[in-house]
């Protein structure tokens, strides 16, 4: 074993490739700590899948972009951290009757910093009555079916 | 080949001449001042992310501190591709890359399409800054050929080190299983391109991931093998640092795999392409061995 170890030493030092394996154990150490990262973008799948998306008081969709300042995936990257915390939140209270409605919470939450964003400032053209909704995406017998629910309006 | 280049050790770090070296400069510039967005205005620093945790980051949301940073990230870009002042100006371009990805990914959502660029940066300046110690210490005679050959090899590896995580993460988070859930990637190409639709409400990039993802379903096995062809690409990355050659091929190979995702899932990873093409594909130097090989024939 030691003598493997020493081989493959002498292996990254006569390359010089000691940058390469520095850089991949600190990214996949640290995971996300930017610019490392350990790039977990579809490294594992599920059955089912979802993202949300901005409408008016309607249910008319908005354009994510304008509206919000960055693009649908980032929008539910951001309810989706919003909505992790609080689950832990509502868990460290010890109320698992509340549990369900953190989705709802979260919603509201992201919709609030929406509104106060400074992309929705600039553009000026955020509607009175702003809504969330979640689509959710399942595979059921070799086929997709699509589930959509409103999240949370705020005006 | 692979086997004789390991078991030989392979010519590493590889010599780059003059153009190519100044063609690397040049189009590595380029590619760092794209990757800095024109302002972070419209960023609301909402969840600090990496560094920002520590310090606050705040004052680049201001368009009048950001302008400032980005004069001396253009003086930062003129030295480094006339090849002056470096252990300045890659400290600067390498913290600057840094702070305003950290800003970018501090509002609840964490992107992955900057990180390779800072990651080449990072590399670039601890292989310079390397180099100037090495010389300090072992009073050896100062090569700057040398020197900036090894910040090209820093650079490739840490290009090669993003794919090579990426795969391992792959493993590890499916449990060695990716290759049998890999179809389910079907029900993401439906998201992604729905997500794509509510951007700007563009009609053009409705109903597309549906029928993609429909005929994914029917053909399970052959979206396994297809798929995983792309793991094997990614795991075996660093086999692109043995040579010219196999720089190309990977080089050139991974411009495809990144091609075929932006068809399918409308996910762009520009900047993985524009660093692949410098550093990896290097066309000019095939152009200039495909001139001499036309020559002599």
């Amino acid at each position: 074993m030691t003598r493997i170890a020493r081989k493959i030493a002498t292996f990254v030092r006569r390359t010089e490739t000691l940058p390469l394996l520095v850089i991949t154990a600190a990214c996949l150490f640290c995971k996300e700590f930017y610019p490392l990262s350990h790039f977990p973008m579809y490294s594992s799948f599920a059955s089912r899948t979802h993202y949300v998306y901005l409408a008016d008081g309607n249910g008319r969709p908005l354009p994510t972009f304008p509206t919000a300042g960055m693009n649908t995936p980032a929008l539910k990257k951001v309810y989706d951290h919003a909505l992790r915390e609080e689950r832990t939140r509502i868990k460290s209270l010890g109320n698992t009757d509340a549990a369900g409605g953190a989705s709802e919470v979260a919603a509201e939450r992201v919709l609030r910093t929406v509104q106060g964003s400074p992309a929705a400032r600039t553009a000026g053209t955020t509607p009175q009555v702003l809504r969330m909704y979640r689509v959710d995406i399942e595979l059921v017998t070799h086929r997709f079916e699509k589930r959509t629910t409103l999240l949370a309006e705020v005006r | 080949m692979i086997a004789g280049t390991l078991a030989g050790g392979a010519a590493v770090p590889p010599n780059y001449e003059a153009f190519e070296r100044v063609a690397m400069r040049l189009l590595f510039a380029l590619i760092v001042w794209l990757h800095i967005p024109s302002s972070l205005a419209h960023i609301a620093i909402t969840e600090p992310h990496g560094i920002a945790r520590v310090f606050d980051l705040r004052f680049l949301v201001d368009p009048q501190a950001f302008a400032w940073c980005q004069y001396l990230m253009w003086a930062a870009l003129v030295a480094y591709v006339a090849g002056i002042g470096w252990s300045v100006a890659l400290p600067y371009l390498t913290a600057f890359s840094v702070l305003v990805g950290t800003v970018n990914n501090s509002r609840g959502a964490i992107g992955h399409s900057l990180q390779i660029v800072s990651l080449v940066l990072c590399a670039q300046t601890a292989a310079h800054l390397y180099s100037v110690w090495r010389r300090r210490k072992t009073g050896e005679h100062h090569r700057p050929r040398l020197a900036e050959d090894r910040v090209i090899w820093w650079s490739q590896q840490a290009i090669v080190a993003t794919y090579f995580v990426s795969a391992l993460t792959k493993l590890i988070r499916s449990s060695g299983m990716w290759f049998f859930d890999s179809p389910l990637i079907a029900a993401q190409i439906i998201k992604s391109n729905d997500q794509l639709y509510y951007n700007h409400l563009d009609p053009a990039a409705v109903g597309f991931g549906a029928t993609i993802a429909a005929w994914m379903t029917q053909h399970p096995l052959l979206v396994g093998i297809v798929l995983s062809s792309g793991l094997f690409l990614e795991l075996t990355t660093p086999l692109a640092l043995f040579g010219r050659r196999l720089a190309l091929g990977y080089g050139l190979a991974l411009l495809l795999f990144h091609l075929s995702v932006h068809r399918v899932m409308k996910l762009d990873f520009a900047f993985n392409g524009y660093l692949l093409w410098v550093y990896l594909v290097n066309v000019p130097y095939w152009t200039r061995c495909v001139t001499r090989w036309a020559r002599t024939r």
